[in-house]
């Protein structure tokens, strides 16, 4: 039977390294999907995944079963991003109206997209921070409400207004 | 629940490879807003499909090599039921910061200042009126004039690390 992921970090704290491994195999290209379309460059996907493994495992203990393993993952994945939005933000000079729009100027990353997902993700850049993380996790990595709060540490009523509101405004915008 | 919302519910599934009930299926071809809806997830499920792929096996590789390098730190970990605290801490740091801020520029800075409990204690108040969400949204237009304005000498949120922020904050706690 195959081993749930808290199975893994399980077998993982009792010293069997391979759990880690697999643990990456089910859940590294999804985590990378998501931070694209919250605004990552495709060529700091790897780095940021990397280093969200790296943080989720080494921070295990305080992890304690709350939220699925993948909630943990993605939250701290969804944070180094924001860290990273802020750190891009404080380098460069950029007009106000330009601010927590995510760097998507990114050819290598589009190419072979259809041009429905390409307009989308051009959306995506518009939305707020909150609607547009708890769209993707709704509708791109098919996560239920309680996950997408446990992920994003807001509340089932909050996230359901959020993807709401971003259907809305994407509806108008893309159609 | 309506049916437009029962279908809403449904999507994220249905874009993982579900099929749709035949009612499922003819309210979709009538409803021209699901119809909307559905082609958004469709196309979000998408969003990211095609990258070069993240290469799994040559993460853990890197990841195994730096935790056997870099052993377990507890002060480095977030835990979960802490998040919303953590973000509460950050708009009250935020608050500290731009009294600090404000008083920079009002008049040149003073080795001791006895008055910054009086108006710390003022945005405190007005802090805890706010939800959540106000939280965010005061700190991310703070933090945005902040870029737009980097007066020399005046602190910016951005410029501290979260343990700056929590020391910020712990000062005007005690
Ligand atoms: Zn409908």
């Amino acid at each position: 039977m195959t081993p749930t992921d808290e199975e893994l970090v399980a077998s993982y704290r009792a010293g069997v390294e391979a759990a880690a491994d697999e643990l990456v195999r089910r859940h590294a290209t999804s985590l990378g999907r998501f931070l694209y379309g919250s605004g990552a460059p495709a060529a700091e996907l790897d780095d940021l995944v990397q280093e969200a493994f790296f943080r989720a495992f080494r921070g295990l203990d305080g992890w304690r079963g709350e939220a699925s393993f993948r909630s943990w993952l993605y939250r701290i994945g969804t944070n180094l991003n924001r860290d990273r939005f802020r750190r891009q933000k404080g380098r460069q000079m950029v007009p106000i109206e330009d601010q927590e729009i995510p760097d998507h100027a990114d050819p290598e990353g589009e190419a072979g997209a259809n041009e429905m997902e390409t307009r989308l993700l051009d959306e995506l850049e518009r939305l707020p921070r909150l609607q547009r993380e708890v769209f993707l996790l709704r509708a791109q990595q098919g996560l239920e409400y309680d996950q997408i709060c446990a992920t994003l540490g807001t509340t089932p009523g909050a996230a359901r207004v959020h993807y709401h509101h971003a259907v809305k405004r994407l509806k108008e915008a893309v159609g | 629940m309506t049916p437009c919302e029962r279908l809403s519910e449904r999507m994220p599934a249905m874009a993982a490879g579900a099929d749709w009930t035949p009612d499922e299926a003819a309210h979709l071809a009538s409803c021209p807003d699901c119809a909307a809806e559905w082609r958004l997830v469709k196309a979000a499920a998408g969003v990211g499909g095609k990258l070069p792929a993240v290469d799994p096996a040559r993460i853990s590789a890197r990841v195994r090599a730096r935790l056997a390098a870099e052993p377990a730190n507890e002060s480095t970990v977030i835990p979960i039921r802490s998040a919303r605290r953590g973000r509460w801490l950050m708009g009250l740091a935020a608050a500290a910061v731009l009294v600090l801020a404000v008083r920079a520029v009002v008049r040149p800075p003073a080795p001791v200042d006895p008055g910054l409990a009086a108006p710390t204690g003022t945005v405190l108040s007005e802090l805890e009126e706010l939800s959540s969400n106000e939280l965010e949204s005061v700190l991310g237009d703070w933090d945005e004039e902040q870029v737009g304005t980097p007066a020399a000498g005046v602190p910016g949120l951005s410029d501290l690390s979260a343990d700056e922020l929590e020391r910020v904050l712990r000062s005007w706690e005690t």
